[in-house]
């Protein structure tokens, strides 16, 4: 059995390795500002593939080309960025040359471990990517280029995206595609051309399944403007493929949230304070495990002239703010609006329901309306509030749904609760107060986005479990409002969003929200935010300010201070302006070197274990015996048509090349027809007799050159003549 | 391996008595080729054969041309709404001259029993027969007797005529080995057969070609026939996937795998060879595996029967070669690297 020349390596396979790897460091476009550093990694890149290129062509050692690639990357990084004491430049890699060079890297670890990104580029930061990315190159070249497993390569090559997916951050996705295309194409390039051995049809399996997750994982979702799973990289989708967001309406305790969209929904400008909420729909009937929509009768709109808000509004306040607002991709029935007295400049046919306070159109749809709104942000204060003269006449005017209880609720606890935090206090404000503080509490309540199911008496089950999110909070709050004696109603809409180009905000499917509206006889329905501060920032701002007093300052580590209102301080795509004190990277969240020391971790596990595999597999080599490999060699030779499945069995294989031979009008000869079933009887023997075959290994190989030799000239002139 | 394998001189007359039947039962019956080959393999087995086929096609010609073939004696029941245990197994019946209970065997007790018409047998009747097939051995008034050996069940049944029936649980009919479907003859077949019943009934001109001993013989030969490892996995690949299958709702039980290993050991034998070839596998597997398997209601209203999901799943498992099994063994000594 000669092992053969090992065939020349697919070194095509090595440039769009290199393409792919380029493409790929655009993805730290998220965290370096971009520059004419690009054009040294591109460089340094294409000096190292030139090396391996070269050395590829010349030699068919799996090992070589790599080992040389590497030497021409340090001897770059040392032309490049080692400086001696006195500046002086370094030619050679001399120990000395990589002493400094080492220091000049880890200056860029220690600039890295104290910037936010997007960091500017310095040459210690640059030497760091540089080796980074030579070093991806050359263990993704050898992957699939030495061995051929091109799939695997796939894996390495998606490191340099995961900080920009983990920060979900936008990635290019011009390059995404050029990458995975290079790749595609080296997956092509590196199949074995080896016909002696089976396809690995472990590889092909791995090839395939990577592809496919690839695709799907990343392209999918995010042309569809969802983003499902929070590691999905977020691309800017084709305007064709942009999917609208509707909230979703059918409000029930008992489910968990799931999606979390990034598709931008409203666009707005602000001159003024921005608006606490975006408020949408308000719900009136809760059944003890979810609310019930009821859309307003069109007899009960007024037109949207003048001031609208529930009660008659006194002069207004000076803290007058207007707002464009844009709904870009939120196709709603009911217009989002600021939940303070505010009047509409909106075109088209809309109506306001004083009762649920909502600005409605029977017909037309939000979906890329523009609007303005002026709100008179300063119209609920503390001293308002306080102010209302509560009396059971004037709730019982403002509806009895808003003090129904629902059969299903516990009401006794729930009561009892409630009266006992509200013991101290005297006024429906400092109720509302106390209620809110309560829910907020770190210390009693957890934010999470998955419930526990659970049937009939939901409130209880939030109670009882302490976690819920917006909705179980709002919900809870209302009960225990509503026990209280106080109306109290549930309103879904939109938190304020983040800040986008310009001086424009941005709300997001994902800023949707829901919140308790308590009525003040003479003020209106007032929003509370029991929901904790970790995903609503801070209490609005009468609410807030009320409590400092009684308090003595809330120690809830994760409010913001009340200047801004309405930030959100998880987001972890806050702008920061890059900077280079230490001071303020501790307060914005983990820094970005973290994720990308984990990527290069990640990286060298990956290539031991692969490393670590093939190594295990090289040792082991495929040696076919005689009969097999015999039989393998007349299978190889024969048209593909008549290459028999591994379903048949040799005498079925037999039959199988008969048939297709005779379909053709080729008759084998006697000898070459003997030949055939005796190699098929040898490998059944060797297969499956207890003693194996007794045939050798010269009466093989004769056997099937015997039957190669007729099949191929029969088939050849067959199709001569049929031509 | 504790029993050595068949000597060629074993094989010889395995092949010479299978082939002597089976030209014994084609002077009666005309182009049953598979029917035969699957009866034989059953009967060699040590197995029982179930029959599905409409009337009139030759199931009990069949069986009866078999137990005609071999010098042994026959049992013949057929079936019956009101048929009995006790007319199955024998009865007790107390002598007044000398005052004492005598056993009368009932049909059962024979080397070759022909049920005919099963399905038109009470459960309990059913039973009767199916246990005395699983111990070899009957139980009447607390007295267990053994059945002779060799011992063959040929049973019978009429799929189409439903009325009054009790068909086979599936439980039961994992009872036997194989199922063979007899089918309409070819036309030149029945041709034949009209020449050869003109005026004589071909089956009373059959003289038997073998004993029972012999057949007894016969059974512990293909026994020991050798099943490679290959050809193992290879059972194991057809069965486990008869099991993952979504058009079949039941998938073939253990006792199906080692039936059908028995089944292809008794096929190779017949064949006058010592090993088991996956092609014994391929031609016993519809008739071993498809009576045990319960087809989806979606596949069988799409026209699918068990035999035609086990004729695919056949057409597309990969044959096993020594060398997939060899790959998995790690080490070896020499590196391609050489050159």
């Amino acid at each position: 059995m000669s092992a053969g020349a090992r065939p020349r390596a697919p070194w095509p396979a090595s440039l769009t390795v290199a393409i792919a790897t380029m493409a790929s460091t655009f993805a730290l476009s998220s965290m370096v500002v971009a520059g004419m550093w690009l054009a040294t990694v591109a460089a340094s890149l294409a000096t190292v593939t030139a090396a391996v290129v070269v050395t590829r062509l010349l030699t068919r050692s799996r090992g070589i080309p790599t080992a040389i690639g590497a030497l021409v990357a340090v001897e770059l990084l040392v032309l490049f960025f080692a400086r001696g004491q006195d500046d002086g430049r370094h030619v050679l890699p001399t120990p000395g040359a990589l002493r400094d060079l080492g220091v000049v890297m880890r200056d860029g670890i220690d600039y890295a471990a104290t910037t936010v990104a997007p960091a500017e580029m310095v040459p210690s930061l640059l030497s760091l990517i540089c080796a980074g990315v030579m070093g991806l190159f050359l263990v993704a070249e050898h992957i699939a280029v030495s061995w051929r497993a091109a799939a695997s390569a796939g894996l390495v090559l998606m490191l340099p995206w995961l900080p920009a997916a983990i920060f979900q951050q936008r990635v290019p996705l011009v390059w995404l595609l050029v990458a995975l295309a290079a790749w595609l194409l080296t997956l092509g390039l590196a199949r074995r051309g080896d016909t002696r051995q089976p396809p690995s049809t472990v590889s092909g399996a791995v090839a395939a399944t990577t592809a496919t997750l690839a695709v799907s994982l990343m392209v999918v979702p995010s042309a569809l403007g969802g983003n499902g799973w929070g590691v999905i990289p977020r691309i800017d989708a084709p305007s064709s493929l942009a999917t609208t967001t509707r909230l979703n309406l059918d409000l029930d305790l008992r489910t968990s949230l799931t999606t979390n969209s990034t598709a931008p929904a409203l666009v707005y400008t602000a001159e003024g304070p921005r608006p606490d909420v975006l408020r949408l729909y308000s719900y009136a009937d809760f059944d003890g495990v979810g609310w019930d929509y009821g859309t307003p009768e069109p007899s009960d709109l007024a037109p949207t002239d003048g001031v609208l808000w529930p009660v008659d509004v006194p002069a207004p306040s000076e803290d007058i703010a207007t707002y464009e607002i844009e709904a870009v991709d939120s196709a709603e029935s009911n217009l989002a609006l600021p939940s303070v007295p505010r009047s509409v400049d909106v075109d088209g046919d809309w109506g306001y329901s004083a009762a649920t306070d909502e600005v409605v159109s029977p017909q037309d749809s939000t979906l890329g309306l523009r609007y303005t709104v002026t709100a008179d942000t300063g119209y609920l204060t503390p001293e308002r509030l306080l102010a209302s003269p509560v009396d059971a006449a004037a709730d019982a005017a403002v509806g009895s749904q808003y003090l129904e209880l629902p059969g299903a609720l516990d009401a006794v606890r729930v009561t009892e609760l409630a009266q006992g935090l509200t013991a101290d206090a005297t006024s429906r404000f400092a109720q509302a107060i106390a209620l809110q503080d309560y829910l907020r509490d770190p210390a009693e309540f957890d934010y999470d986005t998955s419930v526990s199911p659970s049937s009939g008496d939901t409130v209880s089950t939030f109670l009882d479990d302490r976690v819920g999110y917006c909705v179980q909070f709002a919900t809870t709050m209302v009960m225990m409002a509503r026990t209280l004696d106080i109306p109290a109603r549930m309103a879904i809409g939109f938190l304020p969003g983040s800040e986008g180009e310009g001086d424009t905000y941005i709300v997001q499917g994902g800023d949707a929200h829901a919140w308790p509206e308590l009525w003040f006889p003479e003020v209106g329905w007032v929003r509370f935010e029991p929901t904790p501060a970790v995903q609503t920032g801070s209490a609005p701002v009468y609410a807030e300010q009320a409590q400092d007093p009684e308090t003595g300052g809330q120690s809830d580590p994760a409010a913001l201070p009340t200047t801004a209102p309405a930030e959100r301080p998880e987001r972890p795509d806050t702008p920061a302006e890059p900077s280079v004190a230490g001071e303020s990277v501790t307060d914005e969240g983990t820094p970005w070197w973290w994720f990308a020391v984990a990527a290069v971790a990640l990286a060298a596990v990956v290539a031991a274990i692969v490393l670590a595999s093939r190594r295990r597999r090289s040792l082991a080599p495929v040696i076919l015996p005689p009969a097999e490999q015999a039989w393998e060699t007349l299978r190889a030779s024969l048209t593909s048509e008549a290459q028999w499945s591994p379903a048949l069995t040799p005498s079925e294989s037999v039959e199988h090349v008969r048939d297709v031979l005779s379909r053709k009008g080729v008759r084998l000869s006697s000898d070459a027809d003997q030949a055939l079933v005796r190699l098929s009887h040898a490998v059944a023997d060797h297969r499956y007799a207890p003693a194996g075959t007794s045939a050798t290994v010269a009466q093989l190989q004769g056997w099937s050159d015997a039957v190669t030799r007729e099949a191929s000239q029969a088939t050849a002139t067959a199709g001569a003549a049929g031509r | 391996m504790t029993h050595p394998l068949p000597t060629e001189d074993d094989l010889t007359e395995v092949a010479e008595v299978a082939s002597a039947i089976r030209a014994s039962i084609g002077s009666v019956l005309s182009g049953l080729d598979g029917a035969i080959t699957a009866t034989l393999a059953t009967a060699l087995a040590g197995g029982h054969l179930l029959m599905e086929d409409v009337p009139g096609v030759g199931k009990t010609t069949l069986a009866r041309a078999f137990a005609a073939s071999v010098d042994c004696t026959l049992g013949r029941i057929q079936f019956t709404p009101d048929l009995m245990p006790a007319d199955v197994t024998g009865v007790s019946i107390f002598r007044s001259d000398d005052h004492r209970f005598e056993f009368r065997p009932g049909p059962i007790f024979a080397q070759v029993v022909i049920a005919d018409e099963i399905n038109r047998a009470s459960p309990k009747t059913q039973s009767a027969l199916l246990e005395a097939m699983q111990e070899h051995a009957v139980t009447v008034d607390g007295v267990t007797r053994r059945l002779p050996e060799p011992f063959l069940v040929v049973a019978t049944q009429n799929p189409i005529d439903m009325e009054g029936t009790y068909p086979l649980p599936e439980a039961q009919r994992d009872r036997f080995m194989a199922q063979v479907s007899v089918g309409y003859p070819q036309p030149h077949d029945e041709m034949a057969m009209l020449d050869s019943h003109d005026g004589t009934d071909p089956l009373a001109e059959v003289r038997p070609v073998t004993d029972t001993a012999t057949l007894a013989r016969l059974i512990d030969v293909a026994r020991r026939i050798y099943a490679a490892p290959a050809v193992k996995q290879h059972i194991v690949d057809l069965v486990s996937q008869t099991r993952n299958d979504s058009a079949l709702r039941l998938g073939a039980s253990p006792r199906a795998s080692l039936q059908l290993l028995a089944a292809s050991k008794a096929r190779a034998a017949m064949a006058g060879r010592n090993h088991v070839l996956p092609d014994d596998v391929k031609a016993l597997a519809g008739a071993v595996l498809s009576h045990r398997l319960v087809v989806s209601t979606e596949a069988r209203l799409g026209g699918r029967s068990a035999h035609d999901v086990v004729t695919q799943i056949v057409e597309r498992t990969p044959v096993p070669t020594e060398a997939r099994a060899s790959r998995m063994a790690p080490v070896g000594a020499v590196r391609s690297e050489a050159r």
